[in-house]
């Protein structure tokens, strides 16, 4: 049988890469103002970007919701009332909440849809429902709930369900970490995470005489559900979001690309019995990542979930090294360089529907013609022309 | 101002009697975070407890998603009604379910994430007259507990001695590095450690493991008792003691017989606590103002002119131009064109030419153009019309 597939909720962390997000299939995408979000370090979006962007992803059918999840305080609350009457007038399509302060000055000001964001660690039916009362239309149920938890809060509390499908996990129960806040004097719930789970510890088990030195013990492989997207389907999820706002263009453009051509693929299809599956696995892995694993998606994660490493890049990792910029009369192909390369490598252009397009580089020139053989970053240049390559088509390149 | 503190066992219990603690707060391993008590042992304590008039306030503060949220649903409706006073809960989903049956007073933990009036005056209402207490954050600074506990109809307590919970986690991230053979010996349920990281200004985090995941505490208590007096001019009615990690309460009686003098000195009842302490956010909240330093400066587009951005300088013959707008660019338009750096050029359009050189007459919006060279520009400048 074949079901409703679910939406496909990409991060934007700027305008560019919202773009990205959209032409690559994302069906909507999650950014943050310049205030109120967790991405304090992130570009996020000035009005007039948010402006664009929301009529960007409008025009292309893409929904747009805005992050403000941060736990905020009273101040913080006193500068919201402007911005959020400017989303509404904009009309975006809904904003992402944490605390119940914000939630009342939102249901007040505006009529802006209301998601429940995770970092209020959603996890149970009776907590969706009270939530619910509060005037939330979407919970986006804490990272430790399973698809068929997730699917009994849906079915019990009648709420709209997001899930994280992909990306980064924060070790704690989202909201419940203040390292930063104590350690540091950075409000985790605010923006300033410092990443503390991802250190190096040393332990000690004084009561048992036991030492444990150089262990990365709080930090957390990568989540991956695209093996699990029938269950996403058959529970009736009505959005899988992929994490990562902080993350790079080649990560948005692959996500939005891998996940939105694996629900098409079910959708014309109805199942997901296919090579496809490894193909599209293949990609997720040219992306910078820790370990994939499935976390609590079916099972409750255990001690395999831990990413007991230092960070490190992955020799499968792949480089955005330009992006199409246009074609000049079926002859060469122009490319914004934003990584260097070099006559003869190989890149790979990322179509926004479709298989990869490689291409051998016989020659690099200038836009004067002048032939040259290691590109620079922050330039443009022509390389020999690749069919089927469309203006913002990301290019990469296997790292050397 | 009133103490509430925790007791785990009888010894607890008969100190808090004789400190004249009106109220305790009990509850065991399945419905507490970090409480070893058995259900039999605090059914015991519940009716110890009654025996010496003291109120019982039943924490349930572990998280639970739904799968195991039905078990302890089904613990607690198992507790004799008459046994308890008051239920303190924590996670919204818990306090929907208490709400709806039971008829007891309920204690709402505010400490995570309500770090707003707005946001707890919608608990107040929401919960009703069943609310009889809000326990605020402990990363409220004092003036604005003052402002709360003013513009609040709920009396409030705050943590003001105890361990600082910095990390919870459903994940068991100790057992993985203790070995089998002495976790067996231990008891392998409740597994404690000590963590340090290079990476981190401070060293030795206590760390806990037991059947609801992983806990990290602050190396130093927080302690508060030392401004008793601006606890006091805070308004709070319920100051709460937390020593569940020491073995026995003895602190309480030393505060009972410091405050029962006339006057004392502060740094020797701090002294008397016993371990390194911190005062935490109680004087001032600073909290989002260091990484507000961490924010990308880059040039953020600001005002309706705005044409797009350069994305290539080739010296001195031109430089590209990205069209992002609909504003329409044209030779001789004079333009603005602010760096990464932040520095304003004006200049005219001498030229402008696509990208096989061929002279355009008019642009338009996600269009590529080359124009005239302009010194100290260079790629990610932003350009708007300077009418
Ligand atoms: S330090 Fe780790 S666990 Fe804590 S908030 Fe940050 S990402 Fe989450």
């Amino acid at each position: 049988m074949k079901r409703k597939v679910p939406e496909l909720l990409a991060p934007a962390g700027s305008l560019d890469k919202l773009k990205v997000a959209v032409d690559y299939g994302a069906n909507a995408v999650y950014l943050g103002g310049l205030k109120f979000g967790l991405r304090s370090a992130a570009e996020n979006f000035t009005k007039q970007e948010l402006r664009e962007g929301v009529d960007y992803a409008h025009a292309k059918g893409a929904l747009v919701y805005v992050v403000l999840n941060g736990f905020l305080h009273d101040k913080d609350l006193d500068e919201l009332g402007e911005f959020i009457q400017f989303l509404d007038q904009i009309k975006i399509d809904a904003v992402i909440v944490s605390d119940l302060g914000t939630i009342a000055t939102i249901s007040e000001q505006t009529n802006l849809e209301i998601h429940l964001s995770t970092q209020a660690s959603c996890l149970n039916i009776d907590s969706a429902r009270l939530w619910k009362k509060m005037g939330v239309t979407r919970v986006v149920v804490g990272r430790e709930v399973s698809i068929a938890e997730a699917a009994l809060i849906k079915k019990e509390a009648q709420i709209e369900v997001e899930m994280f499908v992909h990306g980064s996990m924060c070790m704690a129960y989202s909201g419940n970490c203040v390292i930063s806040n104590f350690t540091q004097g950075r409000d985790s719930n605010r923006g300033g995470c410092a990443h503390s789970c991802r250190f190096e510890y040393s332990l000690d088990f004084p009561k048992m005489g036991l030492a444990a030195k150089h262990n990365y013990f709080m930090s957390s492989k990568d989540l991956s559900g695209l093996r699990v997207l029938e269950e996403f389907i058959a529970a009736g999820i009505d959005s899988i979001k992929v994490e990562g706002r902080m993350k790079s263009h080649l990560y948005a453009a692959t996500m939005a690309k891998v996940y939105s051509q694996a629900l098409d693929y079910y959708e014309e299809h109805g199942h997901f019995l296919s090579e496809k599956l490894l193909e599209w696995e293949d990609e997720l892995k040219k992306v910078t990542h820790r370990t994939y694993a499935q976390a609590n998606l079916i099972d409750k994660a255990n001690a395999d979930t831990i990413f007991n490493e230092r960070e490190h890049d992955t020799e499968l990792d792949y480089v955005m090294v330009g992006r199409v910029i246009g074609q000049i009369e079926d002859k060469e192909t122009v490319i914004e360089v934003r990584n260097a390369f070099n006559q003869y490598d190989e890149v790979e252009i990322l179509p926004f529907k479709g298989s990869v397009l490689k291409q051998g580089l016989n020659h690099i020139k200038l836009l004067n013609g002048q032939e040259i053989e290691r590109s620079k970053p922050s330039t443009l240049v022509k390389i020999p022309y690749v069919c089927g390559a469309e203006v913002n088509n990301i290019v990469r390149m296997r790292k050397v | 101002m009133k103490f509430i503190s925790y007791a785990t066992n009888k010894h607890d219990l008969s100190l808090l009697k004789e400190c004249s603690y009106s109220e305790v707060i009990l509850s065991f391993e399945d419905l507490n975070r970090l409480i070893k008590t058995s259900y039999d042992d605090f059914i015991e304590l519940c009716q110890m407890a009654k025996t010496f008039q003291m109120r019982v306030i039943l924490e349930w503060d572990v998280l639970a998603t739904e799968n195991d949220f039905a078990p302890k649903k089904s613990l607690f409706d198992s507790i004799p009604a008459e046994l308890y006073d008051a239920i303190r809960v924590q996670d919204p989903g818990v306090l929907e379910y208490v709400l709806g049956t039971t008829d007891k007073p309920i204690q709402f933990i505010a400490e995570t994430g309500n770090h707003n009036l707005k946001g707890l005056k919608v608990w107040e209402e929401y919960i009703g007259h069943r609310l009889e207490r809000l326990v605020l954050s402990i990363e409220l600074n004092k003036d604005k507990i003052k402002e709360y506990t003013c513009a609040l109809k709920t009396p409030t307590e705050l943590l003001v001695a105890g361990r600082v919970l910095l990390f919870y986690s459903p994940r068991k991230l100790l057992s993985p590095l203790a070995l089998s053979e002495a976790k067996a010996e231990y008891g392998g349920s409740f597994l404690e450690a000590v963590g340090s990281s290079e990476e981190s200004p401070h060293k030795g985090f206590p760390l806990v493991e037991n059947q609801h995941g992983t806990f990290m505490f602050h190396i130093k208590d927080l302690f508060l008792l030392d401004r008793y007096e601006q606890l006091e001019q805070t308004g709070l009615d319920w100051l709460r003691i937390d020593l569940r990690d020491r073995q026995d309460l003895s602190f309480l009686k030393t505060l009972h017989e410091f405050l029962a003098k006339p006057s004392f000195h502060s740094d020797d009842l701090k002294e008397a606590y016993g371990k390194e302490v911190i005062r935490g956010y109680f004087q001032t909240n600073k909290s989002d103002v260091l990484f507000k330093k961490l924010k990308n400066y880059r040039v953020q587009r600001k005002d309706e002119a705005y044409i797009g951005e350069v994305v290539e300088i080739a010296k001195p013959e031109y430089m590209a131009l990205e069209l992002k707008s609909h504003l329409h660019l044209k030779k001789d338009s004079q333009l603005k064109i602010i760096n990464p750096n932040g520095k304003e050029f004006f200049c005219k359009v001498h030229f402008l030419k696509d990208l096989a050189f061929d002279d355009l007459p008019k642009t338009h919006k996600g269009q590529l153009v080359l124009m005239n060279y302009m010194g100290g520009v260079w790629p990610k400048s932003q350009v708007y019309l300077d009418s």
